[in-house]
């Protein structure tokens, strides 16, 4: 996609041009598209949107604004892990057999307190840096759905049902190592190829290799969220609420009409409780399902897993998950 | 994307982000804990825009790792929300998204207890306490003067209505509230904020899912510095 990797089928004098312009004007062109965006926006205030823009606009702005921190966070984790640690010390951190190391990789979701957003350039990064796929993945699962912040979200979201916060832990943990061992499963090949081109600078200084490898990741995993959260905010907008409403009554309807909004709202795993239980007419199960669901598949982030992981894994990956998700929430919701 | 590309993206991008939470403009979006966290990142970004420029006689056009692909033009996906902010500049959720709620967070099972309201004058309340209070069957709330503050929607289709949006953590999580109005004598168009005053009588509508007041008076004011409720 990048000028470079297409310099080869373009006669030489023509791709060192390429690059010469694109060295002498990327910059100045940026800044200019902002520049006159804002002259534009001063002068046609609002620009002649109409309430449906508007509100596609606000939630596009909101989920990326959300995401952000989150995103930058998970950007510097992965990048100060990918350049202050060897792919030696990483290995030996975790245990030598697949089965061990996805157990591991999944319990370590404790640790990263954040979203979804932060975690897929963290597990991207650990890939890289040697650990193994279905660990690094099923780190990337859990840690959205289990890590102290979320449950306390959770715990608030349901007072007086303590339940709900233990079936999400349970349920959440089970699906991040249970699409851990199926990716064990697998040939990975697919993801390392592309997760190889997330290789550290290691010849310059180490503030150099960090800021190289933030600005790599952000501006990727960022344009793939931004990709998700438009299409997330248009069907916000486009679909009215009441639909999912009156389909509650009926409980296998009900499990995939909530497990199908997760996908389709995209909100964040530290709000997703809130939202969930306003759903009251909806029963324990399918509440359950719409927790567990949310971080493991949603339009960002499958925009996102694209972006690290490339289109042919996630196109696997994320129905894999998905399944997993919805049946693990039956499975616990039982005892709801 | 070359060196020189991302760094103006990434510069950007801290620009605008940090802009609106400095500006003000940060909670239309999302809730004021998260617009320092934005910012925070604003920095971040910032920096290593910055340190990404490249030097004067350097060839900016190097690609990270020696020989290593830069991110692809995807990253030029990132000033979309930055061009819908200064172009568009949307604001807080307006009413349209408001239409077909059914107050289902102010319906929840919740511990909240909600102490017999004091005094015998008009009181303000919130749109979570007030609904609160009405499906708390809050005997004190009957008959009592309130005031509350929200957004007009429905008036073009003549079912008035005051609504106000509950968030978690942004604009995305939104859930709407809402009161009917009745006997609402100019009212403002739909979207405009409005203070209005009146009181409960103990009337639902026929489903059950919002409480009517009966309006005393209405003043359409400016849009509160926090547009949702938490």
């Amino acid at each position: 996609v990048t000028p470079s990797r297409t310099a080869g089928t373009v006669p030489r004098m023509q791709a060192s041009t390429m690059l010469t312009r694109g060295r002498r004007w990327g910059f100045e062109a940026v800044v200019g598209v902002m520049l006159v965006a804002t002259v534009l926006g001063r002068f046609l205030p609002g620009f002649g949107a109409g309430p449906r823009i508007r509100a596609w606009s606000t939630i596009t702005v909101a989920i990326f604004l959300q995401a952000l921190p989150f995103l930058v966070l998970g950007v510097l984790l992965g990048a100060v892990i990918a350049v202050f640690t060897s792919p030696e010390r990483l290995r030996r951190l975790l245990p030598s057999r697949g089965v061990p190391a996805v157990l591991v990789g999944g319990s370590a979701g404790l640790l990263l307190p954040g979203c979804e957003c932060a975690s897929v350039p963290v597990s991207g990064r650990l890939m890289a840096g040697g650990v193994p796929a279905g660990a690094a993945l099923a780190f990337m699962l859990s840690a959205p759905a289990i890590n102290p912040v979320v449950l306390v979200a959770t715990a608030v979201a349901f007072p007086g049902r303590p339940e709900m916060v233990v079936g999400r832990f349970v349920a959440s943990l089970a699906v991040a190592v249970l699409v851990g061992l199926v990716v064990l499963k697998r040939d990975p090949a697919a993801i390392l190829e592309r997760v190889a081109s997330l290789a550290i600078d290691r010849e310059s200084a180490r503030w150099r290799a960090v800021v190289g490898a933030v600005r790599h990741d952000v501006l990727q995993a960022g344009g793939y969220l931004v990709v998700g959260a438009s299409v997330a905010a248009a069907i916000q907008v486009l679909v009215p609420p009441g639909v999912l409403r009156a389909i509650g009554g009926v409980e296998v309807v009900a499990v995939l009409a909530m497990a199908t909004l997760a996908v389709v709202l995209s909100i964040c795993s530290e709000a997703d409780a809130f939202i969930a239980a306003g759903f009251t007419q909806m029963s324990p199960t399918a509440q359950l399902t719409f927790m567990v669901v949310g971080p493991v598949v949603d339009l960002k982030l499958v925009s996102m897993q694209v972006g690290v992981f490339g289109r042919r894994f996630a196109g696997w990956f994320a129905p894999t998950a998905l399944v997993v998700a919805i049946a693990c929430s039956v499975v616990v919701g039982w005892w709801l | 994307m070359g060196r020189d590309t991302a760094a103006g993206v990434l510069l950007a991008v801290a620009l605008v982000a940090g802009g609106t939470v400095v500006s003000g403009r940060a909670t239309a979006f999302v809730r004021p804990g998260f617009a320092v966290a934005v910012l925070v990142a604003a920095v971040v970004l910032a920096v290593v825009g910055a340190a990404s420029l490249p030097a004067r006689g350097d060839d900016g056009h190097a690609r990270d790792g020696h020989g290593h692909h830069g991110p692809g033009r995807v990253g030029l996906l990132l000033l979309l929300p930055l061009l819908l902010l200064q172009v568009v500049d949307p604001g807080s959720l307006g009413s349209t998204m408001a239409l077909g709620g059914d107050n289902g967070v102010a319906r929840a099972p919740s511990t909240l207890v909600f102490p017999p309201l004091e005094g015998s004058g008009t009181v303000e309340l919130t749109f979570s306490e007030f609904l609160g209070r009405v499906f708390a069957e809050d005997e004190s709330l009957v008959g009592r003067p309130v005031r509350l503050v929200g957004r007009v929607a429905g008036e073009s289709e003549g079912s008035p209505r005051l609504v106000r949006f509950v968030i978690a953590c942004c604009a995305a999580d939104a859930r709407p509230l809402h009161v009917v109005l009745d006997g609402a004598l100019g009212l403002p168009p739909d979207d405009a904020w409005a203070q209005v005053e009146g009181t409960w009588d103990g009337i639902m509508t026929p489903g059950g899912e919002a409480p009517v007041v009966r309006v005393a008076s209405v003043v359409e004011v400016g849009e509160p510095p926090l547009p949702y409720e938490f």
